[in-house]
């Protein structure tokens, strides 16, 4: 049994491999019958149609940016606010803590249309702004920070009080350094969730040379066929194919280069604290 | 340790800030709005009259029971067989259960956007490997995305690939924090594996697997981005889940009112949903 367990994992990254290998074919080499399971011969062409007809690179950009702008945002914004709730007494604790844990029962996309029609009340349609600031503030977030934070000996930050540093010096010179593992942790997953992020894009960006790598590739090949009709047909889908794969690569570049911190995660049994 | 310091208020400012911004007013908002009639450019009060309208709605009803046909083919995939294969991997050793987790990572990172394109091409009529496997044993291929139950099929597949992988993940670390010694207690009494299995990790387990449904119904009201790519919500709305329903509504049509009633309409039926969901993750001390 074990066996077909694995199996089944090989069937469940089938897909995965077939979008690649079928990516570096041209037209005969995707459609030919039986399949090639091993590219016959290999080709760029796929990926050269797509870099010559589309910004691919000004996307790219524009991905790490708005991501990067986001995750500095919800970051800072996060471990602030937990440092807050972890060690500080203030008015207003309990009332704003249950107003997150409330606010994580609405089903997020139910605000959708009102956050759009906010967002162009406010002036921010076709900018980044809204992008970077719409999950800077993530109940779940703070709660794991809280946690985190409350298991760091209180003498730590006492110690550094008593030598004079400032509240804000102590979160950020004393405490943030020992949180190492959790941020890292946080980085990863915003990374890999912001490039995957498809509809506020969608709804928010309308000038082409500001898109999202997601939104560009995918809008490309959606455009393809009505631009060049039953014609290109059957090239589009040797450029779709080499489309999913430009969009599968940032998710793959964060998995080998932190392939350390994923790899702590699922031995500590994918519990995270 | 707990100081008093009006310094926490800067603290807890920025967070507090967007809370407000994207969370708190738009979720008065959507109410607001629902009492409008918008027309591209004029917007008129309304009152009761969307919603009176909205239970007309062909499409918005329909869209119900779409959502609920994605969440029941989800079921067996995305839940009962992950469950079984936890179970089941408890007995393996260390080495074997990590080089799972390690085989369903992968697919569980990658978007099923990003999927989209070669799963059409896998489930084409005329040029798909689905296709010419179903010609191989002399049957007649499908069109998969021509009628309702094939197309919601179809995509439950494409959503499983990482859902698999997602819920092993969750069901075998819950599994993994049942303590030695209730295995060796049973163990001592004579219970064979079957009985381990079922009688002592299935209940452990089984408010896990409320969750999971809950979150799966949860979730299929909410898929989009794969209507978009795959089907546009046809043949004739009969694969566009309910927020679906509400982008075309809001974005195609412009009827940002109607759109809105519609969305009050979803939140208030998946905040109960929601609700039950939160008491099974122990309330604030949530793990996940």
């Amino acid at each position: 049994m074990k066996y077909v367990f694995l199996l089944f994992c090989l069937l469940l990254l089938f897909p995965l491999y077939w979008m690649i290998s079928l990516s570096f074919q041209d037209v005969r080499g995707v459609l030919h019958l039986p399949p090639n399971i091993v590219p016959k011969r290999v080709t760029l062409i796929n990926y050269e149609r797509i870099a010559a007809d589309s910004r691919l690179l000004r996307w790219a950009a524009n991905s790490i940016i708005v991501t990067t702008g986001a995750l500095a945002i919800s970051l800072s914004s996060t471990v602030m606010a937990a440092w807050a709730f972890a060690v500080y007494r203030f008015r207003g604790r309990q009332l704003i803590y249950w107003a997150f844990i409330a606010s994580l029962m609405i089903p997020a996309y139910s605000l959708m249309i009102s956050r759009f029609v906010l967002v162009r009340y406010m002036g921010m349609i076709n900018t980044w702004w809204p992008l970077m600031m719409m999950g800077a503030c993530s109940p779940v977030a703070i709660i794991l920070f809280i946690k985190y934070f409350k298991k760091i000996p209180e003498a730590l930050a006492d110690s550094a009080r008593i030598d004079g540093l400032s509240e804000l010096g102590i979160l950020f010179r004393i405490i943030l350094p020992q949180c190492m593992p959790l941020i890292g942790y946080t980085i990863i997953t915003t990374y890999i969730g912001m490039f995957a992020e498809f509809i506020w894009p969608l709804l928010l960006l309308m000038d082409r040379r500001k898109w999202t790598l997601c939104l560009g590739v995918t809008k490309f090949i959606t455009e393809y066929y009505s631009r060049y009709g039953k014609a290109g047909a059957d090239v589009l889908v040797g450029i779709s194919q080499a489309g999913g794969t430009l969009l599968f690569l940032p998710p793959l570049i964060i998995f080998i280069a932190f392939r350390k911190t994923f790899r702590k995660q699922f031995l500590a049994g994918g519990v995270k604290e | 340790m707990t100081k008093r310091s009006s310094v926490a208020y800067l603290f807890v400012a920025p967070a507090v800030t967007f809370f407000l911004l994207f969370t708190v007013a738009p979720t008065f908002m959507v109410g607001y709005l629902s009492f409008f009639k918008t027309n591209y450019v004029v917007s008129r009060f309304v009152g009761f009259s969307n919603y009176a309208r909205l239970l007309q709605d062909r499409a918005f009803i329909q869209s119900i029971g779409n959502s609920l046909l994605f969440a029941l083919f989800g079921l067996p995939m995305r839940l009962l067989l992950p469950l079984w294969m936890a179970l089941r991997a408890y007995a393996y050793s260390e080495r074997m259960r990590n080089m799972m987790r390690f085989g369903f990572y992968i697919p569980a990172l990658t978007s099923p956007l990003v999927l989209a394109s070669v799963w059409l091409f896998i489930f084409d009529y005329r040029r798909g490997i689905v296709s010419w496997l179903i010609g191989l044993i002399g049957l007649k291929p499908v069109v998969w995305f021509g009628s309702q139950l094939p197309a919601i099929f179809a995509m439950t597949l494409l959503l499983s690939v990482g859902g698999i992988g997602a819920a092993f993940l969750l069901f075998t670390a819950v599994l993994q924090s049942v303590p030695r010694t209730t295995i060796d207690a049973a163990w001592i009494d004579g219970a064979s594996w079957w009985q381990i299995r079922w009688r002592v990790l299935f209940p452990i387990i089984l408010p896990w697997v409320l969750f999971m449904t809950l979150y799966l119904l949860i979730a299929s009201f909410q898929i989009i981005e794969i209507i978009w790519r795959m089907t546009s919500g046809g043949p004739y709305n009969s694969t566009a889940t309910m927020l679906y329903n509400i982008y075309e509504t809001g974005f195609v049509r412009s009827a940002y009112g109607m759109a809105s009633a519609k969305s009050l309409v979803m939140m208030l039926v998946l905040l109960g949903i929601a609700v039950v969901k939160h008491r099974l993750e122990g309330g604030e001390d949530r793990f996940i």
